[in-house]
């Protein structure tokens, strides 16, 4: 009997649970209603977060002392996760005269407007599916082909779902027809990019660097989620991407 | 000899460190009540007048000689992050400052209409944000650390975003909703592209330590001119990496089809973001491209980049023609016009060789000189006719500008000739290098083939697209100029009022660009040859 390495454990662990990311992303893609998808992305965002961990846990005890900085990255994730249905919702149901209203009352408003927003037909959800397994065959070609065969299992794998994750948070952004489904789409992406920082780039070295850029590019998903979607929202009155398309002026 | 490279450095800090401070500055305005305050206008002035000092320390540093280059330095020896000026750095430069000087000045003209308010409305916004902005573009050709340029090009947009905005209207926030999220997925992507990169440049350090240093431009060129970077999965993640900088990057460049920000963010934006938008920013994010097209060529040699790029140059230029040629708003059809030459920047690069590169970089200053003066006389024409037309009801367009602002209709049609590539203006001169470069290949003359091994059917095909797209481009915007300034105006035009064009706020800026563009055309000055030889060079991985 040989002893328990902690640091295979932990590897390992962060592999299953990486596939627990391409699950919760398997639910975003289908899932019709807008509370639903925000739902399945915050449980996205814990699972990353969780990843995350246990990746700087992993390389603190094979004794890399910038792991602490990929512990940083463990924030971002948290934060949104904590933070995305508040913010989404304020700038969902803030946008009209009367904004001294309560978080909850806030809430159930934006819960109407997401309700009114989300209905999908069949052929549509099942074309959603047929494109996730789409993206997910063509990452997992790309991420099998580009590194080789001596390379880390876990290299491999952490490519494949990052890769999963940009694409499929591209697709939400180009096929969905909501303005929050698109801005989740946005988050996604951002989450295959945490990802790709702690396990297909771990370079203890330049983690500092990656750790900043991620920080950075958060100040972007802020600017975003807390004054740019409340004011599209406020000046087109809408979520509905068509709806805002067809009322625009900004056409040819 | 005075401007050593010590001296040089210093001037880049200060470069930086002014317009930083400026912008602070102008952010603590916001406190101040809102409105045309002396405060406000001293914050103009300010800004025009950092400028002139910049677009000044960048002439300086043109005239120095160039073994003072590459200028390596650091903001502060304890922060780990490389600065490297070279010619090819110091090119952008010049075109950054140039730009931004004609735009900081006709800030002042749009401010004078714009309505202010708190916050976004407030003009120490406009200005802070605007030295915000200047100072990320003047960051990106600085930059020698590759994840440094990633965060600085972000940061551009972060600091463009709110000023796409601000005419707060529907529009504007719609436009600026799309700018940011289109350029933000792209971003993603350029910094999935770095790591990739990342990964291989640390393949090649297998038990030597990696430093934070093997992400500047320059130790990765090394590295790729040793062969460290010549094993099959190094080369593979670097394609990886030339691919995803390609779409990221191409994003924030307007490279199609990721262009589709372009027309919305240059329409709706005041006229001196446009002008920024589309001379600069454009270009900021080509720079970054170029410097992972010259780490891709020099570790693959071969010419799977060119091609890529030759591909994405093409499908931009096919892609602006119907949109240029269709009816539509005029800054939209200039967007449009800033979609083709891109393109045809991208494709001379793709087509390679040293006389299509030393055209598509002269292509680069340009276009970027030609496009501030059409969004800035547009922006003054637009400006001038907000208070012509205030108290004329219902809707009205803009026409006959050559009687009602004569000057700046006979500026903006200039600028409109020297768009579409009609001697003897500046674009002609480097549409004509393109092209020379191009038939030089097929005919197999020497500086055109020195560099460039693409198969002579692809070039003629190229050069066949290039050609019919340019001549339809041409018939499209002669069109729409003829419109603006041929046909009668909307209202009769009686005694001079305060719509008139004015001497020193609104015809400055476009003056000093007319005469560039004219004598840009003319005959490129010898600092300005050299400079774009040297830094063809540099992209051929020759000279540092």
């Amino acid at each position: 009997m040989g002893t328990i390495n902690m640091v295979d454990v932990l590897r390992n662990l962060a592999i299953l649970l990486e596939t627990g990311l391409l699950v919760t992303a398997f639910l975003i893609a289908v899932t019709s209603s807008i509370s639903r998808v925000i739902r399945a992305y915050r449980l996205q965002s814990l699972v990353l977060a969780l990843v995350t961990g246990l990746v700087a846990l992993q390389q603190l005890l094979s004794g890399a002392a910038e792991a602490g900085f990929l512990g940083l990255i463990v924030l971002l994730p948290l934060a949104l996760a904590g933070g995305v249905r508040y913010l989404l919702a304020r700038a969902t149901a803030h946008y009209g005269p009367a904004p001294q209203r309560s978080i909850r009352a806030m809430e159930r408003e934006a819960e109407r407007v997401w309700r009114n927003a989300s209905e999908k037909s069949v052929t549509v959800r099942l074309f959603d599916v047929g494109a996730f397994l789409g993206l997910v065959a063509f990452a997992f070609l790309v991420a099998y082909q580009i590194f080789p065969v001596q390379s880390e299992e876990a290299d491999q794998i952490g490519l494949m779902v990052s890769l999963s994750l940009h694409l499929t948070g591209l697709y939400n952004m180009v096929f969905k027809r909501d303005l929050i489904s698109q801005i989740l789409g946005l988050l996604i992406m951002d989450h295959g990019l945490y990802l790709a920082v702690v396990k297909v780039v771990p370079i203890p070295e330049l983690a500092t660097f990656f750790v900043i850029s991620l920080y950075f590019y958060t100040l972007i998903t802020m600017a975003i989620l807390v004054f740019l979607l409340p004011q599209v929202r406020r000046v087109t009155g809408e979520i509905d991407l068509d709806e805002i398309a067809r009322r625009s002026e900004l056409k040819g | 000899m005075l401007l050593t490279t010590g001296v040089l450095a210093t001037l880049a800090k200060a470069m930086l460190v002014v317009p930083f401070g400026l912008s602070i500055l102008c952010f603590l305005g916001l406190s101040l009540q809102p409105g045309k305050t002396w405060v406000t206008r001293a914050l103009g002035l300010m800004t025009i007048l950092v400028s002139i000092a910049q677009l000044g320390l960048s002439l300086v540093m043109l005239a120095a000689p160039p073994s003072a280059y590459p200028i390596l330095f650091r903001l502060h020896p304890g922060i780990a992050v490389d600065f490297r000026i070279d010619a090819l750095s110091l090119y952008f430069i010049l075109l950054v400052n140039i730009v931004a000087l004609a735009a900081s000045w006709n800030t002042w003209s749009y401010l004078e209409m714009a309505s202010s308010g708190p916050w976004l409305r407030h003009p120490a916004f406009f200005h802070g944000s605007i030295n915000a902005f200047h100072l990320t573009m003047l960051l990106v050709p600085m930059l020698d650390n590759l994840i440094g340029l990633w965060i600085a090009i972000e940061l551009t947009t972060l600091a463009s975003a709110f000023l796409v905005g601000h005419r707060d209207t529907k529009d504007a926030w719609e436009a600026a909703w799309k700018y940011l999220v289109i350029t933000s997925a792209g971003i993603i992507l350029a910094l999935l592209g770095t790591m990739f990169l990342a990964k291989a440049v640390s393949l090649s350090f297998a038990d030597a330590a990696v430093t934070a240093e093997v992400m500047n431009w320059t130790k990765v060129m090394d590295l790729a001119r040793q062969g460290r970077l010549s094993g099959s999965v190094s080369i593979n993640l670097i394609t990886l990496s030339f691919l995803f900088i390609l779409v990221g990057y191409g994003t924030k460049a307007g490279l199609a089809p990721m262009h589709t920000w372009l027309p919305d963010g240059h329409g709706e934006a005041p006229a001196p973001i446009s002008a920024l938008l589309s001379g600069v920013l454009l270009k900021s994010a080509l720079y970054a491209i170029l410097r992972f097209y010259a780490i891709t060529r020099a570790v693959r040699n071969d010419q799977a980049a060119s091609y890529v790029l030759l591909g994405a140059g093409l499908l931009s230029l096919i892609l602006a023609a119907p949109f240029i040629l269709k009816e539509n708003r005029f800054k939209r059809v200039l967007a449009y016009h800033s979609l083709e030459h891109m393109g045809i920047i991208t494709f001379g690069i793709g087509l390679g060789g040293s006389v299509a590169l030393f055209g598509a970089l002269l292509h680069c200053l340009n276009h970027a000189v030609t496009k501030a003066l059409m969004f800035l006389a547009f922006g003054n024409i637009t400006h001038g006719y907000h208070r012509l037309l205030e108290r004329e009801p219902g809707e009205h367009e803009i026409t006959g500008t050559l009687q009602t602002l004569p000057t700046t209709a006979i500026l903006l049609t200039l600028g409109g000739l020297a768009l579409v590539g009609t001697p003897p203006f500046s674009i002609f001169m480097s549409e004509l290098m393109i092209l020379w470069g191009a038939i030089g290949r097929l005919w197999g003359g020497r500086y055109a083939t020195a560099f460039s091994g693409l198969p002579s059917p692809v070039v003629v095909v190229a050069v066949a697209v290039f050609l019919i797209s340019n001549t339809l481009i041409f018939c499209g915007l002669v069109r729409h100029l003829a419109r603006l300034t041929l046909d009668t105006p909307p209202v009769v035009v009686g005694e001079p009022g305060p719509w008139r064009e004015s001497w020193g706020r609104d015809l400055p800026p476009l003056i000093l660009l007319a005469l560039l563009m004219l004598a840009l055309g003319v005959g490129v000055t010898p600092p300005l040859v050299d400079l774009i030889g040297r830094s063809v060079w540099i992209m051929y991985g020759i000279e540092h």
